[in-house]
């Protein structure tokens, strides 16, 4: 059962001489559940796809369902209520708010929604990602893997139905990089949550089921591992 | 091209917004001080030329010869001399004029009038010429030069034109300074907030290779560079404004209250002075480049790593609960954390936003309180009228005062003409005392007042207890009681007697003429009391004189009612007046005993403003009549005054304003622009446009609140300080305050909702020119 569906995805920047095709007729669908790595050199177009998918760019041209629901039929303010609710997206630099402590950080999608999040989930949540001593301090305080967490902390928590990360561990070590995706991996499996991952380590696209590889804004490979 | 210069040059480029905001923060304050250089300049002009107009010379020599005129022109120092011949005489006037900058002007002098031959051989007579004006006028009199001083001031010329000069000067340039380092601050917040943000590219720079000097170089650079644009451009806004506010007085006719309109066209020049300017695109320049030096020194004091790794948006602590997190929740607690992740920004907006809002209410609500003051002391000493005229025709004599009131209403200038004649008395309350002199123990003051129908009236507010006529066939009088209990129990013991009485027994002090052969048979103690009376034609010869006369009579009281001010009378010592009031009929029937009393005061307003200047010839005209007080131009003076100082405080207060609304508008905008990628990152996680605006709405509010907050309480203080002042100042316990406390709070909130609304419009234009990028640029443009 396909879960996402993108049919001729277009994305292009500029115009005339230089305009550049970023995504050039990209379609391919995700089942729930799936857990894919989407690969490529840079400018390969992996960071347009996955903004694209998350609501947060619009496309040239092309389609994209979530869940059967077409995401750009939608208006900004149901746009911005689809980012909150179904989408959890995590970048490389993390983009925390500076002003919010790691806790707040994390509720503040939840918040947005006019909800109050619970103390349990919140404590759950915390526990998780292994921040509970730091849930007070403030994203200067911390270090990059205690960001990226509290950043897959904010994409997790209101559990949403997909979770895009725009290379997770990117900026960190490999012992940071290996425990951001086990996170990831177990709450894929746990809630069945569908994940697109965009990396530039194999290894941690071989922990996906499914391996996408992108060449000029043109899906040039789709393979499932040995995990698929 | 110095790869400073060119850097400075790009970034100029780069950063168009930052580049046009520091451009306009030089503007503002270069057009605030060339402002009031060029208002103090054409102030100065101004004065100088209508002192010149009534006295076109330092010194004015007398009586000399046209030789000795050609002499002291040629002398030593001497600027220019213009003969004026004195036909009657065949002599000559010399005018003097020296050149500017002497401080000795005695010398220069000297040896002129020692070259001409002016000069006596006695050394003491000069010493002494140099001191009075009014001796050197007398003709023919030794000391023949006579001086302007305050021509002298304003050309720098002597001693103390210097002094004056100088104190003048001190006292503005403090102001100026003051003012100047308030500017300062919108200058330095510019510069601090551009470069705030290239902290990391400044990192960089270093760590290929750039020494500390060369990166405060580029940044200097770039000061001299937004410098060249923005000062021109503000001195010429500066006089530009300074035009308007001169243009505006001009035509408000303001200035008609001191000088003709022909006086006005010739004399009031409006005046840029170059030297002023040039001192001010100086402290212009100067404070543009110590605001780029200090920030250049605050970046280089970082390591190249620090620089690189620093994001100006990197916050250490946060206060976890505030006040706009009560009331709008999850919005306003990110609202509060904004505004104070820089404090220093968020203070300095606040302080100028309160001072601007503080001068603007308080300033024009303190000239509105010192009318209304000024308005109230004269309606509490009974000052309604415009004329306050004295009439020397004898009230018996041919003319009469009916005649007279009756001419003066009939000119169609003047209205509500009042007579008041006044005779004053005592009751003695010793009978073995009574008539003999004076005996402060013992008597009671009295006043009589004969009053025409008008003023009686308008005594009584237009409700007389009786009415004038029939007071009139009565032959009776008014009594106005004192009600308050007098300080001294046995003084008000007497007083309360007394007026219970029907028929008062009085004294009255009755001037009487003598001629001067009856004086000199007065034995000397009686001498003493009286006064000459002059000839008309002349002053000097004595035709009489005149004294007084104790004459008792008994007045029958009709009715009493109670005097507004009794109060006044209750604790002032031996002052205490009991008035009883009579009409003009009563005042015919006495006249066998007031027949030599030739002064009364006839009290008229004007019909309108227009016919001020005849109706002040006409008393001019009129040998009998005497303008004894011309309430009327006093007023209008003042009121003239006021509105004038009202004006200047406008124009000050406009450019305060702006200075702040560019700071705020420039720490808005920076700081909304600063967190693109935070505010993208937001939307991206779920936040809608209307919370993203909501939550700017929320931190703009908190800049306009505490201002209005901190400038109410400011302004409450100013006020009850005000409040101190007025009561120490009239002494007077009934003095009805004035003060309100509302009227200037409610300018204060209408300054809160206006820069409230100048930060929303910025905020959401800020919003909106983001809104052109997707929110992937957004977030990128950190990354």
């Amino acid at each position: 059962m396909e879960f996402l569906k993108i049919e001729n995805l277009c994305k292009t920047y500029g115009k005339g001489e230089n305009e550049v095709k970023a995504l050039d007729n990209v379609s391919f669908t995700v089942p729930k559940g799936q857990m894919v790595a989407v690969i490529g050199a840079s400018g390969s177009g992996k960071s347009t796809l996955l903004h694209i998918l998350g609501g947060v760019d619009r496309p040239t041209s092309g389609k994209v369902w979530l869940d059967g629901q077409d995401v750009y039929s939608q208006n900004q303010k149901n746009l911005a209520i689809f980012r909150r609710r179904q989408v959890g997206l995590i970048y490389q630099f993390y983009n925390l708010i500076p002003v919010l402590t790691a806790e707040e950080n994390i509720t503040l999608p939840m918040i947005m929604d006019g909800r109050k999040p619970k103390k349990e989930r919140i404590n759950e949540m915390l526990s998780l990602l292994d921040l509970s001593e730091r849930r007070n301090h403030l994203p200067s305080q911390l270090s990059g893997g205690q960001q990226q967490r509290v950043s897959i902390g904010r994409a997790l928590f209101t559990s949403p139905s997909i979770i895009l990360a725009d290379e997770p561990t990117g900026n960190l070590d490999s012992k940071n990089s290996s425990e951001i995706i086990s996170l990831l991996r177990k709450s894929n499996r746990d809630f069945n949550q569908t994940m697109i991952v965009i990396t530039h380590d194999e290894n941690i696209a071989l922990q996906c089921d499914r391996i996408l590889t992108l060449s000029d804004g043109k899906i040039i490979s789709d393979t499932l591992t040995y995990q698929g | 091209m110095k790869f400073q210069t060119m850097l400075a040059k790009r970034y100029i480029f780069a950063q168009k917004r930052h580049s046009i905001l520091t451009v306009c923060s030089i503007i503002v304050a270069l057009t605030f001080m060339s402002m009031l250089f060029t208002g103090f300049s054409t102030i100065y002009t101004s004065k100088r030329n209508i002192e010149y107009d009534k006295t076109p010379y330092h010194f004015l020599v007398k009586s000399v010869t046209k030789e000795q005129g050609e002499i002291l022109a040629s002398a030593e120092n001497i600027e220019s001399c213009v003969l004026k011949e004195n036909s009657q005489k065949g002599t000559y006037s010399a005018e003097l004029m020296l050149k500017k900058f002497i401080k000795d002007e005695h010398v220069v002098l000297k040896n002129a009038f020692e070259k001409a031959g002016l000069l006596t051989d006695d050394e003491n007579v000069f010493k002494e010429s140099k001191t009075s004006i009014a001796m050197a006028e007398v003709d023919g009199c030794i000391f023949r030069h006579c001086e302007s001083s305050m021509l002298m001031i304003y050309d720098f010329v002597g001693v103390m034109a210097w002094y004056t000069v100088a104190s003048i000067f001190s006292l503005f340039f403090v102001f100026v300074i003051i003012l100047v380092l308030a500017m300062r601050l919108v200058i330095d917040t510019a510069f601090e907030i551009s470069s705030k943000e290239r902290e990391r590219q400044f990192g960089v720079l270093q760590s290929i290779g750039a020494t500390p000097s060369q990166v405060v170089k580029i940044i200097n650079t770039e000061g001299s560079i937004l410098s060249l644009i923005g000062i021109p451009i503000g001195i010429l806004c500066g006089n530009l404004v300074a035009y308007i506010a001169y243009k505006i007085v001009l035509s408000s006719e303001l200035l008609e209250a001191f000088f003709t309109p022909e006086d006005i066209e010739r004399l009031v020049k409006f005046s840029i002075n170059p030297v002023l300017m040039v001192i001010s695109a100086i402290t212009g320049y100067f404070w543009v480049w110590l605001s780029a030096y200090s920030t250049g020194m605050r970046i280089i004091k970082m390591s190249p790593m620090q620089a690189i790794t620093s994001r100006s948006n990197t916050v250490k602590k946060v206060k976890k609960h505030s006040v706009y997190g009560l009331f709008f929740g999850w919005l306003g607690k990110l609202a509060a954390r904004n505004a104070r992740r820089s404090k220093k920004r968020f203070w300095i907006t606040v302080v100028s936003l309160t001072v601007s809002i503080i001068l603007f209410s308080n300033c024009s609500y303190a000239i509105d309180s010192f009318i209304k003051t000024y308005d109230s002391y004269l309606f509490e000493k009974g000052i309604d009228f415009d004329f306050s005229i004295l009439s020397e025709e004898k009230v018996f004599g041919e003319k009469g005062y009916r005649n007279t009131i009756n001419e003066l209403e009939n000119t169609g200038y003047f209205e509500n003409v009042c007579f008041d004649y006044g005779v004053s008395g005592y009751h003695s309350t010793s009978k073995s005392n009574e008539s003999k002199s004076y005996d402060k123990k013992n008597n009671l003051n009295f006043y009589i007042s004969y009053l025409n129908e008008t003023a009686y009236n308008k005594l009584f507010n237009g409700k007389p207890p009786i009415s004038y006529n029939d007071l009139a066939e009565s032959g009776e009088f008014i009594m106005l009681e004192i009600e308050e209990k007098h300080s001294n129990p046995a003084k008000w013991d007497k007083i309360e007697k007394l007026q219970k009485l029907d028929e008062i027994p009085l004294t009255l002090n009755i001037w009487e003429n003598i001629s001067v052969a009856e004086y000199k048979t007065l034995p000397m103690e009686s001498r003493e009391k009286c006064f000459e009376i002059t000839a008309d034609n002349d002053r000097n010869k004595i035709i009489g004189y005149r004294m007084t006369k104790k004459v008792p009579q008994t007045f029958k009281v009709n009715c009493r009612y109670p005097r507004e001010d009794s109060k006044t009378y209750c604790d002032d010592g031996e002052m205490h007046f009991i008035e009883l009031v009579g009409t003009c009929t009563h005042l015919e029937q006495t006249r066998g005993i007031l027949k030599n009393n030739s002064i009364f005061a006839i009290e008229c307003t004007l019909v309108n403003k227009d016919v001020y200047y005849d109706a002040v010839n006409y008393i001019k005209n009129h040998r009998y009549l005497t303008l004894d007080l011309d309430v009327f131009d006093m007023n209008y003076k003042n009121s003239s005054s006021f509105a004038l100082a009202k004006i200047i405080i406008l124009f000050v207060s406009i450019m305060i304003a702006l200075i702040s609304i560019v700071n705020m508008v420039n720490i808005i905008s920076t700081g909304i622009l600063n967190r693109r990628s935070e505010l993208a990152a937001m939307q991206c996680v779920g936040m809608t446009k209307g919370q993203m605006y909501g939550m700017t709405i929320v931190e703009c509010l908190q800049y306009v609140l505490t201002s209005g907050i901190v400038s109410s309480l400011a302004s409450v203080g100013i006020i009850f300080a005000m409040d101190k002042f007025m009561t120490l100042m009239t002494l007077d316990e009934e003095f009805e305050s004035i003060i309100s406390y509302s009227t200037p709070l409610i300018t204060v909130w209408c300054c809160v909702a206006a820069a409230f609304a100048a930060a929303l419009i910025t905020a959401f234009l800020s919003i909106q020119g983001l809104q052109k990028q997707t929110l992937v640029d957004q977030i990128r443009s950190v990354d």
